[in-house]
């Protein structure tokens, strides 16, 4: 891979990893990375390999996982045994609970859910992010889940540590994250 | 104030690393050839690969060298050189009867198919030191090779096949079944250990295990720290031949071989439940080095223990310090500045001191 | 990378940037993530071997690495001293394979690596701090086995260590962890500070910093996100206590209220010093302003 790719790289993991520090922040995952398709290969291919494995949710994400194997060599998985799923509009709603939610002695072999959106803000959406990362609280819009979606997350990472954590990739290639630390409380 | 904070920290090390290569690049001796070393020292070569976990005898050889004859640093060496190389196939399983057998001892019987082959080994010579500095070591190298190859057209080629003691003591349902909880193996430079490990990590961390510290544990197990009595069933040195699928005509392929010690150990009966039967243990390794090899079988027999008491028992002790890399590098890095740490550790012992003495 | 790849590779490639293959970054970079989302939890990791010798920062250096961009300034201090051994090693080989440029500034740094202590000045949410972890497990300590001591924070089950604590009270009058002195983390995970002195302790707490530790001997990754609660264990009756500076300067530029080194001078008396050299040297230059 050539340097400047490498570099892409490493401007996208840093953006992901502030994401997941800072839960509900928004943000562009590189510059220069257009629209959500080119956004959410590069968010995959900073993070994957084969000795790591993808799964879909559902039928319109499966293309993009494919082209993820050909290019990263992530193993292709079904969902309940996979380190990263990809999720579209609908969400994962109840096969959340079936997802790799950890071990009691190694919460971490779990799956980290990724969500294509439409649209990210900092505010204005219907739920109140607290926990670590958030000074004081956010209140995030992810345009483009339904809103049954917070509940089963909620549901899902009340066993922490155990749980699942989230990535948000919009239509504008903008990231946001949601660890499993982050307590949701409908407004 | 007299004291002027220490700086030029950049400078001294850089006049240490050329210190240590002044050392060790001598006065007026011939500068080391990596030849001289490969064929003078190959057990030296052999154990910096064995514990570097990389058969790349050249590289050894220089690690050797740049290292001025430090067993840990040179498998340091090996084992962070290999870290930068890239991973392009893995060779497909094969067991060993492909061995190119150049030693074969048995201790279990007198005699075995296939025979006792000695090969080369100082084993039954007396240890004794040879002083005569005045030795023409050509002259001695010229006799010694014509010794050893005077006649060798005349003697019999080794057998083709050695059939393996152990399988012997298995046919006659003597020998433990030993579990396979592991038909993928684990990839100890990829995935950390976590316990209890499944035997192909097991096996792969003693493989590339410093060898003094291996030795320790075995030895400790048949001293009584342990209950492992150990009877060597078979030992094989010799150069084991590594298939991979081809990448263009994707056909299985030999790339080479590599040179491995092989034992397999054989314990004293103790199972309590079920027919009585030998307790088996395994040890394969890069490069000549048996004492290594022997130490993995017992080890490998140790760990496998239902009810473990001992260090050598005790997979997470004996695994988690016989990396050679590992325990060097921390044990070499108390010298390392803690003077904050300590400076801690002073207030807390002032603060407990006052204590003390307010009290008393 | 694969055989075919490597074959049909373009002759006279450039270094990979950052030294590091994409494997091993990957892995780290995996393990990150897990480690944000789960603060104060250790999470195993592959762990390559470096350059630099296990037991040396190896740890940290992945970290640092497998996150490192060509603008980031970089800082690396150890016992708070840029110009210490292990610092300047590291630093050089950072310079060497990723280009980046370097200071002895905290407040001009993106990203500091350190061993054993944080900065003085407050750090800001625009930078990261990479920490060199020598013994991950607080529970250590307490209990040899890593099987138990992940049983004991599955379970949340802390109390031999409160016993530690509670012991060393009894019979001392005082709890005699220093460094590594063990925090709650989000109410949840007991975690190793590092070998950071107490005085640091307070710096992890509700930060506007990320804080990501790095044992690379012992393949383990664990972070602090920002906004996090870093609780030292303490007795109400026994409550955590800083090393105490009283009545001692810095020699050198005269602060208080920073972690001071002790040294012993050749006529037997001892001289203070900040063990943040950096803070010290701009203290001393004039060009230091407090945030």
């Amino acid at each position: 891979m050539d340097r400047d790719a490498t570099v892409r790289e490493h401007e996208a993991f840093r953006n992901l990893l502030q994401a997941m520090a800072r839960p509900g922040t928004v943000r562009a995952l590189a510059g220069g990375v257009g629209g959500g398709e080119a956004a959410l290969d590069l968010l995959l291919d900073c993070v994957l390999d084969g000795e790591s494995s993808l799964a879909v949710l559902d039928g319109p994400e499966a293309p993009l996982a494919e082209a993820a194997g050909r290019r990263n060599g992530c193993r292709r998985t079904e969902a309940g045994s996979a380190d990263f799923v990809l999720a579209g509009p609908e969400g994962g709603g109840s096969r959340l609970a079936s997802l790799r939610l950890g071990e009691p002695d190694y919460p971490d072999r779990s799956a980290t859910v990724v969500y294509r959106v439409a649209r990210l803000e900092e505010a204005g959406g219907s739920w109140k992010w607290t926990g670590p990362g958030i000074a004081d609280e956010i209140r995030p819009l992810v345009e483009g889940l339904p809103d049954a979606e917070w509940h089963h997350l909620r549901m899902v990472n009340s066993v922490y540590p155990m749980g699942v954590d989230c990535v948000f990739v919009d239509k504008a290639g903008r990231i946001a994250a949601m660890p499993r630390s982050t307590r949701l409380e409908e407004v | 104030m007299g004291y002027v904070a220490v700086k030029g920290g950049r400078e001294a090390i850089e006049r240490a690393c050329d210190l240590a290569e002044f050392r060790r690049s001598g006065t007026g001796s011939a500068p080391l050839e990596l030849r001289q070393i490969l064929e003078q020292l190959p057990l030296a070569v052999d154990r910096a690969m064995g514990e570097g976990g990389l058969h790349a005898p050249e590289h050894a050889a220089l690690a050797l060298r740049q290292s001025a004859g430090d067993s840990f640093e040179a498998a340091f060496l090996l084992r962070a050189h290999r870290a930068t190389l890239p991973r392009l196939a893995e060779t497909l399983p094969d067991g060993t009867g492909s061995l190119r057998v150049v030693r074969r001892i048995s201790s279990a019987f007198k005699d075995v198919p296939g025979g006792q082959i000695l090969g080369h080994t100082p084993d039954y010579s007396l240890r004794l030191l040879e002083l005569d500095p005045l030795e023409d070591r050509g002259r001695r190298r010229a006799h010694i090779r014509e010794k050893v190859l005077a006649g060798i057209g005349g003697l019999d080629p080794l057998p083709d096949e050695f059939p393996r003691v152990v399988d012997h003591l298995r046919r006659e349902g003597l020998l433990e079944d030993v579990a396979s909880d592991d038909p993928e193996p684990f990839d100890i430079t990829r995935r950390p250990l976590s316990f209890p490990a499944p035997r192909s990590a097991r096996l792969q961390a003693l493989a590339r295990g410093e060898t003094g510290g291996l030795l320790l544990l075995a030895y400790s197990s048949t001293r009584g720290y342990g209950h492992v009595h150990p009877t060597l069933a078979e030992m094989r040195v010799g150069y084991l031949p590594l298939r991979v699928v081809h990448p263009v005509s994707g056909e299985p392929v030999v790339v080479g071989e590599v040179p491995v010690t092989e034992a397999e150990v054989v314990s004293r009966f103790a199972n309590t439940d079920g027919e009585p039967r030998f307790q088996v243990g395994y040890g394969l390794c890069l490069g000549h080095n048996e004492v290594k090899a022997i130490s993995m079988g017992v080890l490998d027999r140790c760990m496998r223990t239902e009810d473990p008491r001992s260090p050598a028992e005790d997979q997470e002790f004996a695994l988690y310090h016989s990396d050679g890399i590992e325990s060097m590098g921390f044990t070499n890095h108390w010298k390392l500045p803690h003077y904050v740490d300590f400076l801690s550790d002073l207030d807390r012992l002032r603060k407990a001191r006052e204590g003390w003495r307010a009290r008393s | 990378m694969r055989a075919r790849e490597w074959i049909e590779r373009p002759r006279g490639a450039e270094p990979a940037f950052a030294f590091l293959d994409d494997g091993a970054k990957k892995d780290v970079r995996r393990a990150l993530l897990k480690a944000v989302a789960i603060p104060g939890y250790q999470v195993p990791y592959g762990s390559r071997e470096m350059p630099l010798a296990r037991g040396w920062g190896t740890g940290g250096i992945q970290i640092t690495l497998s996150i490192l961009l060509p603008s980031d300034v970089v800082k690396v201090i150890d016992q708070g001293c840029d110009g210490s051994v292990n610092a300047v090693n590291i630093r050089k080989f950072y310079a060497r394979v990723a280009d980046v440029e370097t200071t002895t500034d905290t407040a001009a740094a993106t990203l500091v690596q350190t061993r054993h202590r944080i900065p003085e000045e407050r750090m800001r949410d625009d930078q990261i701090l990479v920490l060199q972890v020598p013994y991950p497990e607080a529970l250590r300590e307490v209990e040899p086995s890593e099987m138990q001591t992940r049983r004991m924070h599955a379970e949340a089950d802390y109390a031999r260590m409160w016993l530690r604590l509670y012991e060393d009270v009894v019979r001392f009058g005082e709890i005699r962890l220093s460094y590594r002195y063990p925090c709650t983390v989000n109410g949840r995970h007991v975690m190793d500070p590092s070998p950071v002195p107490r005085w640091d302790v307070p710096k992890l707490h509700m930060a506007d910093t990320l804080f990501l530790f790095g044992a690379g001997r012992e393949r383990r990754i664990y972070a602090v996100p920002p906004h996090t609660r870093v609780e030292p264990l303490e007795f109400d009756d026994h409550r955590f206590r800083v090393e105490d500076f009283s009545g001692k300067a810095c020699g050198r530029c005269g602060a208080t209220g920073t972690f001071l080194d002790e040294v012993v001078l050749p006529d037997g008396s001892r001289a203070h010093f900040c063990s943040d050299t950096g803070l010290c040297d701009k203290r001393k230059e004039g060009t230091w302003t407090s945030s």
